[in-house]
C-alpha cells in the first residue's frame, strides 16, 4: 500500500476523509446542535464573549520538598503570571493518608516530598500559604485523591477563618477524583469507591451551603485518557461519573438538580495527540453535558447546562528524548486547547518525562500560555472554528461513540461498578496495548523516540532535584505537633469525625473542620477512615 | 537441551514507591506475558516484601517501576548482595534521569527503561541475561 492509499484515521480511531464538504454536516441542525457561544446547548464555548472578557486562567500543577519549598514556587510562578494555583500533595503521606512514622513510609522514606510537599495537619497549610492572599487568589489546594480531599479542603477553609475570611467569598476548586486514585494512579489500601461517593456528596453539600462559590468536585477525563482511555471514552467516563454524583444527590434529595448541577459541571480534559479531534471532543463534551442535565435530568438553571473545562496537555506524549521538542508540543496542545474553548490550562514542562519541573521548564509553561494569549490573537473570535465542515462533523461523530460508549459503561454495571470489578482498567489497558504496538509498528510516530531518533543528544536537560531530608523535617514538624497541641482536643474532635463517618445521614465535613482545627494529622484521619470504610484495591488487568 | 521441558521465564515485577502510577509497569508485564513469561505482579512493595517475594517464587528476574530517588532501590541491591541472589537480574523503568544510570548500573541493576522505550528491547536484555536468547 502506498502512503496515499494509507487510511487516514484520528488517534481514536475514527476514520478520516481527505476532504470534508458541506454534504457531510448537511444531516446536523446547525442552529440548535451548534447555536451561540453562551448559549445552550453551549457546543461553541461556555460564555459568550470567551477570552475577549476574560483569558483562561493559568493553573500550572506546582509542588514538591517541604511545606516551605511548595511555598517558593507557588509564589516564583504567581510573580510570573499564573492566575491560579494547583497544589501537588506528596503521594506517600498526604495522599496515603499516613503520618511521616508509618511503616509504609519510613520503609521508603528517601521518597516522600519527591512530588509533593507532606501536608500532615493544618500548620503545614499554614506554611504553604504563608502572605499568599487566598481572598483573591483561585486555588486548589491539593484534593486531587477522593480519601485526601475532605481533609486538604478543611485545612484550607479553617486558614480562611483564622484570616477572618468568610468562606463565601473563596474562589477555587476541589477534584476529588476517581480516575486519578482509583484508575490511573491507584493507592494501595485506599478507601472503597462507593465511600469515595459518599465523600464526594458530602463536600458537595457542604459547599453549596457554606462555600457556594467553590466548585466541590470536578471530573478530569485527562486521567483517564492517560491511563489508555481514547477521546470518546474519555467523554463517556466523565459524563458517567456525573451521573453518579447527580443520581446519589438526587437519592439524597436534600438538594434538586437546580441548586446542585453547576456544582459537579467542571471537568477536565487531556490536549494531546490529535489536535483536531481534541477540539471537537471539548465542543461534543459541552454539548452532551447540557443534553444530558436538560433531556434526563430536568435541569434548567444556565449554570447546571454550561459545561467548565481545564485543559492539559498530555504528559504521557512528552519525550525524554530530545525534550526540549516538548516546548513545541505543549505550544501546539495548548493551542488545541484555546481553540477548544478551555476556562484554564496546565502545560506540561518540558522535562516531564525526566523530572518534575525545574524552576525554568515551569516559567515556559506559564510563558507558553501568554504568548498563546497576547501575541497570537486568537482570543478576539470565540469559537473561530466553528462551522467548518471538518470539525462539525467530527464533534458530532464524537458525540455519537460517546453516547454509545456510556451504553457501553451502563451495561458494565454503571461508573462504581466498572471500576470495582475492573472492567475500567481492562478497557484502559487495552488503549494502552494499542498504542505501544502502534508506535512499534511506525503506525503512529513519535519524533525523537521512533524517528529521527539521534545517538548523541543535542543538548541535555538537567533533572531537577529535591531536597532529600524532607522526611525527617516532617518528623520533627509532627514530634513538634504532637507535643503542642492540645490532645484531649485532639481525641474529642477526632471521636465525633470517627461517629460521623459511622453514620451516613451525617455529613463529614463539620467535624473534620474540628479536626484539623484540632490540629489533628492526616494519619490519625486515615486510620478512622479505613477502620470505618475499610480498605480496597483495584483488580488489575493482569 | 531440551527446550520444551524448561519452565517459563518468571519476573516479580514491582513498584518501590507509593507512587500510584501504573502505565509503565501494567505495560510491561503484559509485554512480558505476551512472550510467555511468567509475570507475578507485587504492586507497591518494601525492599523486604520484594526480596520475600523473589525467594519464595524463585524468580529469574525482578523488574522494578523506581524514579527520581532511590534510597530503596539500594537496600534491595543489597539485600540481594546479601542474601546470594546475584543470579536474579534486576532490571529498572521508570523517570530516571539519564545521569542517574550509571549510578543504578553500578550498583548492580543490569539496565533501565526509562519512558519511551520500545517494550522489544526490554523483552531482548532478560533473554539475553538469562542466557536465552
Amino acid at each position: 500500500m502506498s502512503e496515499d492509499e494509507k487510511p487516514h484515521q484520528t488517534i481514536s480511531g475514527i476514520p478520516l476523509k481527505r476532504v470534508y464538504t458541506q454534504e457531510d454536516i448537511a444531516h446536523l441542525k446547525l442552529a440548535e446542535e451548534i447555536g451561540m457561544p453562551g448559549e445552550v446547548p453551549f457546543t461553541r464555548g461556555a460564555y459568550p464573549g470567551m477570552y475577549r472578557d476574560r483569558p483562561w486562567r493559568i493553573f500550572q500543577l506546582s509542588g514538591y520538598g517541604a511545606p516551605e519549598d511548595e511555598r517558593e514556587r507557588i509564589l516564583y510562578l504567581i510573580k510570573h503570571g499564573e492566575t491560579g494555583i494547583i497544589m501537588e500533595p506528596d503521594q506517600l503521606t498526604s495522599y496515603h493518608m499516613f503520618d511521616p512514622d508509618h511503616p509504609d513510609v519510613i520503609e521508603r522514606k528517601e521518597d516522600v516530598g519527591l512530588t509533593g510537599a507532606p501536608l500532615v495537619s493544618l500548620k503545614d497549610y499554614e506554611t504553604v500559604f504563608e502572605g499568599i492572599p487566598i481572598e483573591s487568589i483561585y486555588t486548589h489546594p491539593g484534593g486531587g485523591c477522593i480519601q485526601f480531599a475532605p481533609f486538604a479542603h478543611a485545612c484550607y477553609f479553617s486558614l480562611a477563618q483564622q484570616r477572618g475570611i468568610p468562606l463565601k467569598k473563596l474562589r477555587g476548586t476541589g477534584q476529588s477524583d476517581y480516575f486519578l486514585s482509583y484508575l490511573s494512579c491507584p493507592l494501595k489500601d485506599q478507601i472503597p469507591p462507593k465511600a469515595g461517593l459518599r465523600l464526594n456528596c458530602d463536600f458537595i453539600e457542604f459547599c453549596i451551603e457554606n462555600v457556594p462559590e467553590w466548585v466541590p468536585v470536578s471530573i478530569p477525563g485527562y486521567n483517564a485518557n492517560e491511563s489508555g482511555i481514547n477521546v470518546y471514552q474519555e467523554i463517556a467516563l466523565v459524563l458517567s461519573n456525573a451521573i453518579t454524583y447527580i443520581e446519589e444527590m438526587i437519592q439524597r434529595g436534600r438538594f434538586r438538580i437546580d441548586d446542585f448541577a453547576h456544582t459537579i459541571g467542571g471537568v477536565n480534559f487531556a490536549c494531546g495527540r490529535d489536535f483536531f479531534e481534541d477540539i471537537a471532543k471539548m465542543r461534543a463534551a459541552r454539548r452532551m453535558w447540557c443534553k444530558l442535565l436538560s433531556d434526563r435530568y430536568g435541569c434548567k438553571d444556565e449554570r447546571g447546562l454550561r459545561m467548565r473545562i481545564h485543559g492539559l496537555t498530555t504528559g504521557s506524549w512528552m519525550s525524554n528524548k530530545q525534550p526540549f521538542n516538548n516546548i513545541i508540543r505543549g505550544a501546539i496542545m495548548g493551542l488545541a486547547a484555546a481553540l477548544g474553548g478551555v476556562q484554564s490550562l496546565g502545560v506540561s514542562g518540558f522535562d516531564e518525562a525526566i523530572s518534575i519541573p525545574s524552576e525554568l521548564a515551569h516559567l515556559l509553561s506559564v510563558r507558553t500560555q501568554q504568548i498563546l494569549q497576547l501575541e497570537t490573537n486568537i482570543t478576539s473570535v470565540v469559537d473561530p472554528l466553528g462551522g467548518s465542515y471538518f470539525l462539525e462533523w467530527l464533534t458530532n461523530e464524537v458525540e455519537q461513540r460517546a453516547w454509545e460508549y456510556l451504553e457501553k459503561i451502563s451495561n458494565a454495571g454503571g461508573f462504581i461498578k466498572a471500576l470495582d470489578s475492573g472492567w475500567m482498567h481492562q478497557e484502559a489497558a487495552k488503549g494502552m496495548v494499542e498504542r505501544e504496538k502502534k508506535l512499534l509498528h511506525g503506525d503512529l510516530k513519535w519524533v525523537g523516540l521512533n524517528c529521527f531518533q539521534m545517538e548523541e543528544e543535542p543538548s541535555r536537560v538537567k533533572a531537577f532535584r529535591t531536597d532529600t531530608t524532607v522526611w525527617d523535617k516532617a518528623m520533627q514538624n509532627l514530634e513538634n505537633l504532637r507535643k503542642s497541641r492540645d490532645n484531649g482536643m485532639v481525641q474529642e474532635a477526632l471521636a465525633a469525625l470517627h461517629e460521623a463517618c459511622a453514620d451516613e445521614n451525617r455529613n463529614i465535613i463539620p467535624p473534620m473542620m474540628k479536626a484539623v482545627q484540632a490540629y489533628a494529622t492526616i494519619g490519625e484521619v486515615g486510620d478512622i477512615f479505613r477502620k470505618v470504610f475499610s480498605v480496597w484495591n483495584p483488580r488489575l488487568p493482569l | 537441551m531440551n527446550f520444551e521441558h524448561r519452565r517459563p521465564i518468571k519476573v516479580l515485577m514491582a513498584k518501590t514507591s507509593l507512587d500510584g502510577h501504573i502505565r509503565g509497569i501494567i505495560v510491561v508485564s503484559r509485554a512480558l506475558m505476551d512472550e510467555g513469561m511468567e509475570v507475578i505482579y507485587g504492586g507497591m512493595l518494601t525492599p523486604k516484601e520484594i526480596i520475600t517475594a523473589a525467594m519464595e517464587e524463585d524468580v529469574d528476574v525482578i523488574g522494578l517501576n523506581i524514579g527520581g530517588r532511590y534510597g530503596t532501590v539500594r537496600r534491595i541491591m543489597d539485600m540481594i548482595q546479601e542474601k546470594n541472589l546475584d543470579s536474579i537480574i534486576v532490571i529498572a523503568g521508570g523517570p530516571i534521569p539519564p545521569e542517574d544510570v550509571p549510578v543504578l548500573k553500578e550498583w548492580g541493576i543490569k539496565e533501565v527503561f526509562p519512558p519511551g522505550s520500545s517494550l522489544p528491547s526490554i523483552v531482548k536484555c532478560i533473554r539475553e541475561n538469562l542466557g536465552r536468547g
